[in-house]
């Protein structure tokens, strides 16, 4: 599992210059952006074992053959 | 009869028909927004000598019988992130640039079509929010009590098409900001398909997941205003080439054998007994239309929200980021953090969880549409709440409030699927509920058919709010 904590967050607001970013917006970015990436490495986990592997498929184009398969 | 409660299309034919004229509209419009906008707030700006010229144009071209685009002379109103050469949108910020030099697909088309645009309307800042909160341009309140939220981040869409203040809007859906302020301000609210309507000219929060979307009265009403802005746009390359169906006409095609689908695993949890009524009522309304009800278990859908989290923030961060750099004050605190967010998720995981997007759009139509039309599933599974109880600035609260919000919206935004919010009644506060229906890639027409077809059973959306001073304090 990804750990994202307040102390890599300013790490990372120094590096990107955004020197308005304290400890405690630090720690509510930190919350936020684990939240969100768990649910990633959650969703990894469940289609199994392996490297994630794209079928090329555009976005819109999945929207697209999708309405058509289904019309 | 006040002509502010027709709806656009009653309104759009009294016009065509010289029953009415465009500068009755306007002024009654004018008139009802001086009386409304002290309590709501849902205006940024009013436009009102440039909509009463444009009135007196449309009704001139009327008398002249020209040809009338299916707008003609209907006052509008659109969340305040539309932009037009020259004319700085507030974006609901302090920290807003200035104006842009591009024109809005969106409102360029329906300027084609006739419509005049009364004003610009309240946001939440950056459209970063579900609860119509905005430290700049003030809170936007709901119609149908002012202690309570208009719901965002379109909060002054929702609050002016529900109080009658226009007669459509056009607002902006990346996790839920077209339906949720639709659904607790009683009218309908459509996000369509992702690729339906030209982004060109909206203010990016996310583009990979932004969608313009609609909110308006009744089914009739979206189905003429998402003719007039969907189809393909050459400037905007992540506009389909798909043609745009007649929706309106397909309104009457009846709902008699769709198989309408009700979650049995994640939607529905958490619901509040009082909307939990609505929506099983509503699911009895449509199934004495004729549509056939059955539960539908749904695949993998306790990460959708925070997948398209991912997608939001990265990309909102990406938006914002040398802006906050330089104009960090002048956004609100929650405003700002979420907007930084996307700083602290590694681009690993962006990349996996755009990836990942085809893909789980694939698992979930294959997994459901083959068992009904169309999902039925609450909007907001819980009553829409006070200002006071959702303002919880950047405190570590917030997560969990937005969560709260968004839990059945998110999902749709990051499959792109179209969703249209349905009222369906009364939450025990005397706040507006409603249903949300979703369907497959480009189904806009299906879910408007239900749409009518309910409201010719029930009149929720007939229901106008009263004028009530805020509590004092």
């Amino acid at each position: 599992m990804q750990r994202i904590d307040a102390e890599a967050v300013l790490a990372l607001a120094r590096a990107q210059q955004q020197e308005w970013i304290d400890a405690a917006a630090a720690e509510r970015i930190a919350v936020g952006a684990s939240a969100a990436v768990a649910a990633v490495d959650a969703t990894l986990r469940n289609l199994g074992p392996g490297m994630l592997v794209s079928d090329g498929a555009g976005f819109l184009e999945m929207l697209e053959t999708l309405a058509d398969r289904s019309a | 009869m006040n002509v502010c409660e027709l709806t656009l299309v009653e309104a759009a034919e009294a016009i065509r028909q010289r029953r009415l004229t465009s500068r009755a509209l306007v002024e009654a419009a004018l008139e009802r927004i001086a009386q409304w906008q002290p309590a709501i707030n849902a205006y940024a700006s009013v436009y009102a000598d440039a909509a009463l010229a444009a009135a007196d144009r449309a009704d001139a071209a009327a008398r002249r019988a020209d040809p009338l685009g299916p707008l003609h002379g209907v006052p509008l109103a659109h969340k305040d992130m539309f932009f037009r050469p020259g004319r700085r949108s507030s974006l609901g910020s302090r920290a807003a640039p200035p104006a842009s030099h591009v024109q809005s697909a969106v409102l360029a088309r329906l300027d084609a079509a006739g419509a005049i645009e009364l004003g610009a309307l309240n946001m939440s800042e950056f459209a970063l929010g579900p609860t119509g909160h905005n430290a700049f341009l003030g809170d936007c309140r709901n119609p149908w009590h002012t202690d309570h939220v208009a719901c965002g981040s379109s909060s002054g869409s929702g609050a002016a098409v529900g109080a009658r203040l226009a007669w459509g809007s056009i607002g902006s859906d990346t996790g839920g900001s077209v339906r949720l302020p639709a659904s607790v301000s009683g009218v309908l609210g459509l996000k369509p398909t992702n690729g339906r309507v030209s982004l060109t000219g909206m203010m990016p929060l996310a583009p990979s997941v932004d969608v313009p979307g609609i909110l308006a009265r009744s089914a009739r009403d979206v189905a003429r205003l998402l003719r007039v802005v969907a189809g393909r746009d050459p400037t905007d390359a992540r506009s389909s080439r798909r043609p745009v169906p007649d929706y309106e006409s397909a309104l009457a095609d009846g709902i008699a054998g769709l198989r309408v689908g009700v979650p049995t695993n994640y939607f529905l949890e958490g619901v509040a007994p009082d909307v939990g009524r609505a929506l099983s009522e509503s699911l009895r309304v449509l199934s004495a239309l004729g549509a056939q009800v059955a539960p539908v278990t749904i695949p993998a859908p306790e990460h959708l929200t925070e997948l398209s989290r991912v997608l939001v923030y990265s990309e909102a961060s990406a938006v914002h980021g040398p802006w906050l750099r330089e104009h960090a004050a002048d956004y609100a605190p929650q405003v700002r953090m979420r907007a930084a967010t996307g700083l602290a998720i590694p681009a690993a995981a962006y990349h996996q969880a755009q990836q990942l997007r085809p893909l789980l759009l694939r698992r979930f139509v294959e997994g459901v549409f083959p068992r009904c039309d169309v999902l039925h599933l609450p909007t907001l599974g819980i009553p829409a709440p006070t200002l006071a109880e959702t303002d919880v600035g950047s405190a570590a609260a917030m997560w969990d409030k937005i969560a709260v919000l968004v839990r059945c919206t998110a999902p749709f935004n990051y499959l792109g699927l179209p969703a249209l919010s349905v009222p369906c009644g009364f939450t025990d506060n005397g706040l507006p509920t409603s249903f949300q229906l979703v369907a497959r890639p480009f189904a806009e027409s299906t879910l408007l058919r239900i749409a009518h077809a309910f409201e010719g059973a029930t009149d929720w959306t007939r229901r106008v709010p009263v004028l009530r001073e805020p509590a004092a304090g």
